[in-house]
């Protein structure tokens, strides 16, 4: 029913535009003035084709013709072929221009050092920066264009103060957590994105039967992208309402432009290899900490360790499964347009081998993107991409099986293409041979994104615009895993086993809006209403089969017929809005803003579907005040405030009611005499009929400033950001039994913070920009609803929780007990503290000073949230040379490196014998030496030395990385000039992580997480690499 | 301006169309709302099957972390082989709150309890059904809570207890209701539910709740209470229902293609498979690094028979075991496996197969490849005999007991104990019996000798590393009973629990 509704719109709505189009040219007819023949028409845009209006047209003696309206264009009268005519408007280079004729004048006007003045693109809009008073960072292409990387997430890593990106794996391809402003909830805590004015999923593609994931943003080519907004505050994100709790980021693509007619091809090629190798012992330490831990408990030691020494280096496992991985990208542009119609088209390519063994990345990407002016009050538009992505993945992130993990636990005594076949209870009989296993899983990626959208805008009347648009994204996901059936000394896999998943998406959206511009005197008004409706539906099926007739038939059909399982489901998810923002500027000097959109969510109950989010905001050109003195040291200043509220719907389907799985395997069971299945259901949780939702209140105070004739400048803001209401799935209490928590609206979180972005930049044959930003983040969780703290997720294999979050404190923070030495003797053991603990083992601390070890003795140990992040950019440009280097670093936060639960104790965690260690355990405790690191090397761990999280475990997170530095040289331009074909020539070199200023112990400090509360735990992530590339870029 | 107008008007019309409430109510693809279940019998027998669900988790009824980590192996007859950390805590009496077996114990048992308060209630207000057949669905679902609150009675004590389902509403800060309040819960529920079901199940049905199954828990139930008198007569309601006895042979009773025998009152049903339909007992039974012709899948030996307890066995004059038990469940150096014949323990048990050179065989049967589906039995005719005995000895019917225990002996192919022993004696000689007729099962470990206070003065006598365990520095197992801490991760979630005498949170 809803859908024909769209469709009778959308008709309508075509019909509509033919009348238009009709009565618009009477409306031409009726409103041209008789003297047409002495007027003058033209149109201002910047250098990225975008129109700015307000430019003041003078004549050559200062009196002042006429101002451009909101699509950039003016009309002026009184003027003669011969006439010189001069623009001007703030933060933009004044212009002159010659009249030749009375044809259609086009100016293009370009912004001065420090874009105080671009064209931001804001949701459902574009706003010049002088007029804005939300915050608002933008991110341009030439900035993009800087950092080769996969993602654009990875691009502009480091470069916008209040946005902290985490690169969540080292995978090629890999996913990344971005943040924008903190975290305020225990739930959904990445952004909105927003591609050209369509709300998509972006969260990060699994490969299945793998923990490496690829970023949900890749589907979009960074090649394709003109410029990337992220909107911080409520003034400028409570546009979108229920999901921009978290922050919006908008992404513009590349559009044809008039009379800009170009092809563009960009290759590089480049490697990547590990930039730090933490050291294992090799196998002659091995030995001797193996026979010295069986020692230790009074066991007898492995006969084949007797003679260490014979063993020597032994293999050295990271170098088996590391490689130096080769990466390839070709991206082929091509512009074009005149006044009827423009095109953008691209196609990509990228191939990006992992430093794992047995990863790889591929991506195929496309887009178009046309733009039709159908008469001079209808205008037509679309886009349709396209990204499909190959992976290979392998699981690491397990501590038993990962093969990162396995290659840091594995015996250096054995070879590349051992296995273990010693006495099982001397090795772990579940581990595997880490490059074998690497070889024989396979783990695959088919992503198919399709997703585009259309639009048609049709002037009612002057400044009076509807527009309605329709975007579809269809999402097709396949994945394959394979293991073969395998006997590798004691690890097994009796049946060899398949797993195909299909997964299928459907996300659509409509949006009507009507929007209105006046400009008239010195008042500036700008109004748009609009309504959008959105829906999004996912299934998925698997089937698992097992037992093949012939390995190299790898279907499901070959395997046997008894041995298939199937599972599968689906959700559904639909939003609709109707929202609405007014703009007024008084001379440019007084600037207000007000919006609303009123959203509802089928993730909620009757009783809260729908939801109200408004923001106001205000802001003051300084400079535009006679009193100001614009030639002083200060140029522009500008103040602004904002306040609003977002809301965030990210709690899954349903919780308002209770839900009942059916046939699961939790559910079901078997009965009867011929041992049948029976269909079983089960309450998985209990509903919360109260569920409503979140919502983020939002404070913000800015200031935008030039100075130094220009050539600095400056924007600093201060924000508060309350989250009410959060939502939660509460811990409840066990004995409730329930399978998993009801999601409650409960507790109030607050980020606030400082961000300042400063640079200058100058200069002629010489040119640079040098800009710093830096932020500060306090997170605090003011209450919680129930009042009980929330334990983050259980390690696996470990009994300790990932994080805690309690009242007073940061949320997700780490909390354990403090490790104050070692016992060095029996004697200074104080039994009744620590009852299990000898000599070597940790000595914890008494907190509370009560002589009893418990849960007042477990403390705050540090945070995962940086305190400061902070960038630098410097572009260096020197006749044809250009340079970039970018640092970014955070610091003040701390990493949870669970892994040394693996790779310390020797002892095999998951069962019986031992595994490889870090050679930090050379410095282990021993009656001889004693020691204060590392405890005594022990099969069993009664004291719990490592099975609690202590202080042991947490190590400071910040460094400091040179994230890219880039060298080009651009061929001269007089090379060219007798070739038609080329315009342009650009090679570079560019090596990404160059250098890393870090304490952490780790592969890698860089450790995200999209769960807040498994933030910064270390478990054996896919460390970053470092990247070298070589590449080059040609305009036709 | 006409045009302008209805343009207008057209737009208007257009924004205020837009999105009703029907469009954002969309009912669940994978999953039933509350408002769509529970109307007719077969959502209740469904929702019954995801009660008897919750058993087979491996922290239920599975016979892994009840029977092999806590009963066998805190007794100290069977050996944990790993060294891993929560179970060395269990093994050598250490028992801190944070340890996650009992955590996940404690859990699993409040999962069941959910699942039973939620078909209790709703089957009783649904208005369709035949009376009988909700009836038989709830007395199910009462068992099961009932079978839940004894495993958490046993172990940790007066617990929170909890009837009627809960929602996100309730107040979940429950605080620990008295162990006597447990009990009589327990009685009720198992007292109602044995006059509502039948003494056998046919079919499809069979490996269901039985009275007897009722009665047999009751029968433990009065035990653990020492309300000897209950015992006795609730046996012997048992006894003429003439469905359960003994099985002449120890292993038939069980061999997969034996399930649901005259001897089990109640198992966990399981099927083998790769789904969690099946149970890992194999894989935590079957000798580690053994040829994998034998052993199937994985096999992990995560315990073994100590050979204090195999010493413990009745001998013949040249040493030979004659307990047939013995040879019926376990295999020592050079021993060939009961069913395998091809499989012999070599004389020189490699450490990784077992420390003590002996493998239990009582489920390991042929080689499995992924999950096995032999049942994990959970109260069996050989225990009512031996619990009758028990309560027939108490009421100093010494003689009547003592023929009870010799029914067990003599198809353990064991010599009658005399006629003549005293009461001490034949309460020792019924302990000793569940001690070697219940290995790796949920009974006849911990829990019997906690139940008469006779846990202390056992592991003395038989743990040969009783010095190293410093019972003395362990206040926590001079309570009687002993009971376990409450879980910390159970306290963190609900401050209104308070910890059992000498543990921290």
């Amino acid at each position: 029913m809803r859908r024909k509704i769209y469709l009778t719109c959308i008709l309508l709505f075509f019909a509509l535009a033919k009348i238009g189009f009709a009565a618009g040219e009477t409306a031409k007819l009726r409103w041209t003035p008789e003297s047409i023949q002495q007027r003058l028409k033209g149109r201002v845009v910047n250098d990225l084709g975008q129109p700015i209006s307000g430019v003041t047209v003078s004549a050559k003696d200062g009196r002042s013709l006429g101002v451009t309206n909101q699509e950039g264009i003016f009309e002026i009268a009184g003027v003669n072929i011969g006439d010189t005519l001069s623009f001007s408007y703030i933060g933009y280079v004044p212009n002159e221009m010659l009249i030749s004729n009375f044809e259609t004048l086009q100016v293009v006007m370009t912004s001065q050092q420090g874009n105080i003045d671009e064209v931001v693109v804001v949701g459902y809009g574009t706003q010049r920066r002088s007029e804005m008073t939300g915050s608002i960072s933008s991110v341009k292409s030439s900035d993009l264009e800087k950092v080769a990387a996969p993602s654009f997430t990875s691009a502009i890593q480091g470069k916008v103060p209040g946005v902290t990106i985490n690169q969540t794996t080292g995978a090629p391809g890999g996913a990344s957590s971005v943040r924008i402003r903190g975290v305020g909830t225990t739930g959904g805590n990445q952004p909105l994105y927003v591609i050209d004015g369509f709300p998509v999923g972006g969260s990060n593609i699994a490969i299945n039967g793998s923990t490496d994931n690829i970023d949900g943003m890749s589907i979009v080519n960074p090649n394709d992208i003109e410029s990337i907004e992220i909107l911080k505050d409520a003034a400028a994100a409570s546009i979108y309402g229920a999901r921009a709790a978290n922050g919006v980021i908008l992404i513009t693509t590349k559009r044809g432009k008039e009379g800009v007619t170009s092809a563009d091809l960009h290759a590089y090629t480049g490697f990547q290899n590990l930039w730090r190798q933490p050291k294992f012992l090799n196998a002659e330490q091995f030995a001797t900490l193996a026979n010295e831990l069986y020692q230790n408990s009074n066991m007898a030691t492995n006969p084949e360790w007797e003679n260490p020494s014979s063993f020597g280096q032994g293999t050295n496992w990271i170098d088996e499964v590391f490689r130096t991985a080769p990466m390839y990208n070709v991206d082929l542009s091509l512009t074009g347009g005149n006044q009827k119609i423009r095109n953008a088209l691209s196609l990509g390519y990228r191939d990006q081998q992992g430093t794992l063994m047995e990863t790889w990345n591929k991506r195929y990407t496309g887009r178009a993107n046309v733009d039709l002016t159908a008469t001079d009050r209808l205008n037509f538009g679309g886009s349709l991409a396209f990204s499909y992505i190959q992976g290979k993945g392998q699981r690491n992130e397990d501590f038993r099986l990962g093969i990162f993990n396995l290659a840091q636990q594995f015996y250096p005594t054995l070879g590349r293409e051992d296995v273990v076949s010693g006495s099982s209870a001397f090795y772990s009989t579940q581990g595997d041979n880490p490059y074998l296993r690497a070889k024989s899983m396979e783990n695959y990626l088919n992503n198919l994104r399709l997703y585009g959208n259309a639009f048609g805008e049709f002037e009612i009347m002057e400044g009076l615009k509807f527009k309605s648009s329709i975007g579809l994204d269809f999402l097709s996901n396949r994945g394959t895993t394979w293991e073969p059936k395998v006997q590798r000394g004691f690890y097994s896999n009796p049946q060899a086993v398949l797993s195909e998943r299909q997964e299928q998406g459907l996300n659509w959206l409509i949006e009507n809006t009507l929007s209105y511009n006046k400009t008239f005197d010195r008042h500036n008004l700008s109004l748009i209403v609009g309504q959008t409706a959105q829906k999004n539906t996912n299934d998925w099926i698997s089937i698992t089969a097992r037992e093949f007739q012939n390995e190299t038939i790898r279907v499901i059909n070959t395997s046997s017929e008894s041995e298939r399982r199937g599972t599968g489901t689906g959700s559904m998810y639909t939003l609709a809005s109707y929202l609405g923002r007014a703009n007024y500027s008084f001379d440019n000097k007084y600037l207000f803003s007000a919006s609303i959109r009123r959203d509802g969510s089928s993730n909620f109950g009757p009783s809260y579907k729908w939801g109200n989010f408004p923001s106001i905001s205000a802001g003051w050109n300084i400079s535009e005040e006679s009193f100001f003195n614009a030639d002083g040291a200060i140029n522009s200043l500008k103040v602004r405030a904002s306040w609003g509220q977002l809301g965030n719907d990210a709690i899954g389907a349903f919780g308002y009611s209770s839900t009942f799985g059916l046939g699961r395997v939790a559910d079901n069971y078997i009965l009867g005499t011929d041992q049948r299945l029976i269909t079983g259901a089960g309450m998985i949780r209990p509903g919360n009929s109260d569920l409503k939702w979140e919502t983020s209140e939002q404070w913000n105070f800015g200031v935008d400033a030039t100075f130094l004739n220009g050539g600095g400048y400056l924007t600093a803001e201060y924000y508060v950001k309350d989250t009410r209401d959060m939502l939660v799935s509460l811990p409840v209490s066990l004995e409730a039994g329930f399978e998993s928590a009801p999601s409650v609206n409960g507790g109030r979180i607050r980020n606030s913070g400082f961000e300042l972005l400063v640079g200058y930049g100058g200069g002629n044959e010489f040119q640079y920009d040098v800009s710093v930003n830096l932020s500060t983040l306090k997170n605090e969780v003011l209450s919680l609803g129930a009042g009980n703290p929330i334990s983050g997720p259980v390690v696996g294999f470990t009994s300790m929780n990932s994080s805690y979050t309690e009242v007073g404190l940061p949320i997700g923070y780490f909390r354990g007990y403090v490790v104050e030495g070692i016992y060095q003797s029996d004697e200074e053991v104080d039994k009744t503290f620590q009852p299990n603990a000898s000599a070597g083992d940790f000595k914890f601390r008494d907190v509370n000073g009560d002589n009893v070890l418990s849960d007042e003795d477990r403390v705050m140990l540090g945070s995962p949230w940086p305190k400061l992040t902070y960038g630098m950019n410097i572009d260096l440009s020197y006749k044809n040379f250009d340079l970039n280097l970018m640092f970014q670093g955070v610091s003040g936060n701390d990493i949870f490196h669970v892994n040394k639960f693996s790779t310390y104790p020797i002892k095999y965690f998951g069962g019986s014998g031992v595994i490889n260690a870090s050679a930090d355990v050379l410095d282990r405790w021993t009656s001889e030496n004693g020691g204060n690191t590392v405890p005594i090397l022990k099969y069993t761990d009664l004291n719990g030395n490592y099975a609690n999280l202590s202080s042991f475990y947490i190590e400071d997170g910040s460094y400091l990385r040179l994230r890219n530095f880039t060298l080009g040289y651009t061929l001269p331009q007089g090379l060219f000039e007798n070739t038609n074909m080329l315009k342009r020539l650009r090679v570079y070199t560019s090596i990404q992580n160059l250098f890393t200023f870090t304490k952490y112990s780790g592969f890698d400090p860089e450790i995200g997480d999209t769960n807040p509360l498994a933030s910064g735990v270390d478990n054996g992530v896919y460390p970053m690499p470092r990247t070298y590339m070589f590449g080059v870029k040609v305009g036709f | 301006m006409k045009y302008i107008h209805n343009t207008f008007l057209f737009f208007t019309t257009l924004l205020c169309l837009a999105c009703s409430d029907d469009f954002l109510s969309l009912s669940p693809k994978d999953t039933l709302i509350e408002d769509e279940f529970f109307l007719n019998i077969s959502d209740a027998e469904a929702a019954l099957t995801g009660v008897y669900a919750t058993l087979q988790k491996e922290e239920a009824f599975s016979n892994v972390r009840d029977a092999a980590d806590i009963e066998w192996a805190i007794s100290g007859d069977m050996y944990e082989m790993d060294g891993s950390a929560n179970r060395i805590e269990l093994h050598s009496l250490a028992l801190p709150s944070t340890n996650t077996i009992l955590r996940d114990v404690y859990s699993a048992a409040y999962q069941g309890i959910s699942r039973a308060n939620v078909v209790i209630a709703k089957v009783v207000g649904m208005e369709e059904g035949e009376e009988e057949t909700k009836n038989q669905i709830i007395a199910q679902a009462k068992f099961i809570r009932a079978l839940f609150y004894y495993r958490l009675v046993t172990y940790f004590g007066g617990v929170p207890l909890i009837t009627e389902p809960l929602d996100a509403n309730s107040d979940l800060q429950i605080p620990r209701a008295t162990a006597e309040a447990v009990w009589q819960q327990i009685e009720n529920d198992l007292n109602e539910a044995k006059d509502l079901l039948p003494t056998t199940w046919t079919g499809n049905d069979v490996g269901r709740v039985t009275s007897g199954a009722c009665k047999a828990l009751l029968n433990k139930a009065y035990l653990w209470q020492e309300k000897f008198d209950d015992v006795i007569a609730i046996s012997e309601s048992l006894f003429e229902e003439e469905v359960y006895t003994l099985l002449p042979d120890y292993r038939s009773i069980f061999m997969e293609e034996n399930e649901n025998n005259a001897e089990i009152l109640f198992s966990t049903q399981f099927r083998e498979g790769v789904d969690a339909e099946g149970n890992n007992l194999v894989k935590r039974t079957a000798p580690r690094g053994a040829p994998a012709e034998f052993t199937g899948g994985a096999a992990w030996s995560n315990f073994v028979p100590q050979q204090h307890w195999v010493d413990a066995h009745e001998k013949d004059g040249s040493g030979r075991i004659i307990d047939k038990r013995y040879w019926a469940a376990i295999i020592g150096p050079g021993e060939r496996h009961q069913d395998m014949s091809a499989f012999m323990m070599p004389d020189n048990v490699p450490a990784g197969w077992s420390h003590s050179g002996y493998i239990m065989t009582k489920y390991w049967q042929k080689p499995t490849l992924n999950n096995s589906g032999v049942n994990a039995p959970v109260i069996r005719f050989a225990e009512i005999l031996l619990n009758y005995a028990e309560a027939l000895n108490e009421r100093d019917r010494t003689e009547e007991s003592i023929v009870q225990v010799n029914k067990v002996r003599d198809r353990a192919g064991l010599a009658d104990l005399p006629l003549t022993l005293s009461k001490t004696e034949t309460l020792d000689a019924i302990f000793k019996e569940r001690r070697m007729e219940f290995i790796w099962e949920p009974t006849g470990g911990f829990s019997d000798l906690n139940r008469r206070g006779r846990f202390l003065d056992f592991i003395e006598a038989e743990r040969p590393n009783f010095p190293s365990l410093n019972v003395n520095q362990k206040p926590w197992l001079q309570t009687q009973p002993i009971l376990f801490p409450i879980p910390r991760d159970a306290w963190d979630r609900n401050k209104a629990l308070e910890q059992n005498p000498h543990y921290t949170f």
